[in-house]
């Protein structure tokens, strides 16, 4: 019965994708339906639950049905479930790429039967996720479970994963290890269908295959941690954000602005989002210079320009495109914070500090920069050295030569520099932690799991510099 | 030139890429394999036994506590320090005896003004700290009994109280039923 639920969770997902971005295939509305949808539908639980809505297998029903019912109305009055079903068509696949989906399938069925026959059992899940979710489930609110439960490890992290294990116990199923597997799954699908939008079906193919193999991906979607969903909404987040810039297409903005802000529902302690914003601003300014400077060479200008014709035609001819931009990057901005924001006024609300804003980070960054030890910093390069890149030494070879290639044949780098900005995020915060923290170096674990979104990161990366295709609408 | 140095990089590229497949495929295959066949050979084994593959001799403590005491019994345990890492852990202990209330003692003792009915006899399960620190706890507890737990066997044993720490309890696993009104000295 659960499985239901599940889909209804889908539906709800897939639905709301229907509406930001129609132009996607059907089955990467699938697989955003799920991640979506989860992501949202949890957050809503979370919401409704601060209001007084106790948990229960009704209650979180009632929201699940009405947030479909909404949604599926809107789109029979539209009529666009109709021409939805219609749009499925049947994949052709030649020999090697049949070859290549069985063992993609081989690594997707390992994982679903591995989370079927194994309980939760890791460490953190036990300590933390899984029996916040349990609390959950039995007290039936977030203040109920409180009673049961040191603050502080509770607010340690959001409850994104918590509220869907809670989901299967309000049904009395008992493993919920198998929402890992449909995270993989579903970002197996989605990134499959991306590349191919960028390179031949084949290689995107391959470069699943690459995704699906990644030791730390495998290793977290048979294990009840938040390092594979964080992965996920991070790197889609990107991706989407990528395809943005690459097709102008709005809707993909506002994809990434979910995928990001389910990222930081997932996980509040890594401010890598603070690279899309960065990177999303730098392409609104380079986009606006760009523009005034496209404006200045014009050949249909006469002699020279004049500050009076200067403005008048660049209110014809950008303005209104690099205001359709602004608005559009505020509205990344305004998702982002609905998700991120409710969390911290919570953890606000519990009485502890919050520091994970913009203005704080670079406080504290600038704090740690102002007396550096050299001595630290060396120990760190060799601790990043040893356990964040040699892991994925091919990955991080591959991205220092597809930037120098990219530049060599003047492609486009945005995504080469979104992920410069997360590793230099990563090294910032891995010295404001190493300088404040004694024992940093014991804990080699973690920086392991915070930093594995790059090894798909890099992946990404690699589809964008063998891509072939002309994406439309440019 | 610039041609040369184009190609000269993507094949260097495919040519990591192809390193990259081989070696994570390998790594990954060689889990499924091993997954699958940990499966095959024990498809019916229970929850208990699953879990006593990650969390040994302190998971069947956990259900021999379980046991052993009432649901809203509150029992102390050692710290959380070497080599109680995993038994101290308050988190990890609690998810396995909730709605039990956990409190940590320390070393040589037992939280002032702590309200407690039982003290969890605990010799330690991490290998690498120094001989003395093993065996909690290392005070004497007026006990109105104290149950045993062999974790080879199963078995529990009874005795009454009080506690006091010597060589032989060093080594045992097992529950003070703290006699109200007489706590530790």
């Amino acid at each position: 019965m659960i499985i239901i639920g599940l889909i209804a969770i889908t539906a709800f997902g897939f639905l709301l994708v229907q509406l930001i971005t129609p132009y996607l295939s059907q089955k990467e509305k699938i697989g955003n339906g799920f991640l979506i949808g989860i992501g949202i539908y949890t957050y809503l639980l979370f919401l409704f639950n601060l209001i007084g809505l106790k948990l229960t297998w009704f209650n979180v029903h009632l929201v699940l049905v009405a947030i479909v019912t909404v949604l599926g109305l809107f789109f029979y009055l539209k009529g666009t479930p109709r021409s939805t079903l219609k749009n499925f068509q049947k994949p052709k696949f030649s020999k090697t790429e049949l070859f290549l989906i069985s063992i993609i399938s081989i690594i997707i069925f390992g994982s679903f039967i591995s989370n079927i026959y194994w309980p939760i059992k890791d460490w953190d899940s036990l300590v933390l996720y899984d029996f916040r979710a349990k609390l959950l489930a039995e007290t039936g609110s977030i203040n109920g479970a409180l009673k049961y439960m040191s603050p502080d490890s509770f607010i340690g992290y959001p409850l994104l994963t918590s509220l869907a294990h809670t989901y299967f116990y309000l049904w009395n199923v008992p493993n919920p290890l198998i929402l890992y597997s449909l995270f993989f799954l579903s970002f197996l699908i989605i990134c499959y269908t991306r590349f191919s939008k960028l390179i031949t079906e084949r290689m995107a193919l391959i470069f699943t295959l690459l995704l699906a193999i990644s030791p730390h991906l495998y290793d977290h979607a048979k294990m009840a941690y938040t390092n594979l969903p964080y992965t996920v909404y991070l790197v889609l987040g990107a991706l989407y954000i990528y395809f943005w810039i690459r097709t102008e297409k709005n809707g993909f903005l506002i994809l990434a602005a979910i995928m990001t802000g389910l990222s930081t529902w997932t996980r509040t302690t890594e401010p890598f989002w603070l690279g899309n914003i960065a990177i999303i601003g730098l392409y609104l300014f380079f986009f606006t210079v760009q523009n005034v400077i496209k404006f200045r060479i014009d050949p249909s200008q006469q002699k020279g320009v004049t500050l009076s014709n200067f403005i008048i035609n660049l209110k014809s001819h950008s303005i209104k495109r690099i205001s359709i931009l602004c608005f559009i990057a505020s509205l990344y901005i305004a998702i982002f914070y609905a998700f991120q924001l409710p969390w911290r006024i919570f953890i606000a609300s519990q009485n502890y500090l919050i520091s994970s804003n913009p203005v704080s980070y670079a406080v504290t960054a600038i704090q740690a920069t102002q007396h550096i030890n050299s001595n630290t910093l060396i120990q760190l390069t060799d601790y990043l050295f040893r356990f964040t890149i040699l892991p994925a030494w091919p990955l991080f070879l591959t991205f220092i030569l597809g930037f120098i290639y990219q530049i060599v044949s003047r492609k486009e780098i945005w995504f080469s520099l979104l992920v410069l900005v997360y590793f230099m995020i990563l090294l910032i915060g891995a010295y404001i932690f190493a300088s404040n923290y004694v024992g940093w170096q014991e804990i080699h674990g973690s920086l392991e799991r915070m930093s594995m979104f790059f090894s798909p990161l890099l992946i990404c990366l690699c589809v964008t510099l063998f891509a072939n295709k002309e994406l439309k609408n440019k | 030139m610039k041609k040369i140095v184009k190609y000269l990089l993507l094949i260097v590229i495919i040519f990591t890429l192809v390193f990259y497949t081989i070696h994570n495929g390998f790594i990954v295959f060689r889990q499924i394999f091993r997954d699958l066949r940990f499966i095959v050979q024990n498809p019916s084994i229970s929850y208990d036994d699953k879990m006593r593959i990650y969390w040994w001799g302190v998971y069947d403590f956990t259900q021999f506590v379980k046991r052993n005491t009432p649901p809203d019994a509150k029992i102390v345990i050692p710290p959380q320090d070497r080599p109680w890492l995993t038994s101290g852990n308050n988190g990890l202990m609690s998810y396995f005896l909730y709605p039990r209330v956990l409190i940590n003692g320390s070393l040589y003792g037992i939280p002032e003004n702590a309200d407690y009915d039982y003290i969890a006899i605990i010799p330690g399960e991490w290998e690498d700290a120094p001989a003395e620190k093993y065996g909690w706890p290392k005070i004497t507890v007026h006990a109105e009994k104290i149950i045993y737990f062999n974790p080879q066997t199963k078995e529990t044993s009874f005795t009454n109280g009080p506690f006091y720490p010597n060589q032989e309890t060093k080594a045992k696993m097992g529950l003070i039923k703290v006699e109200k009104g007489k706590k530790s000295p």
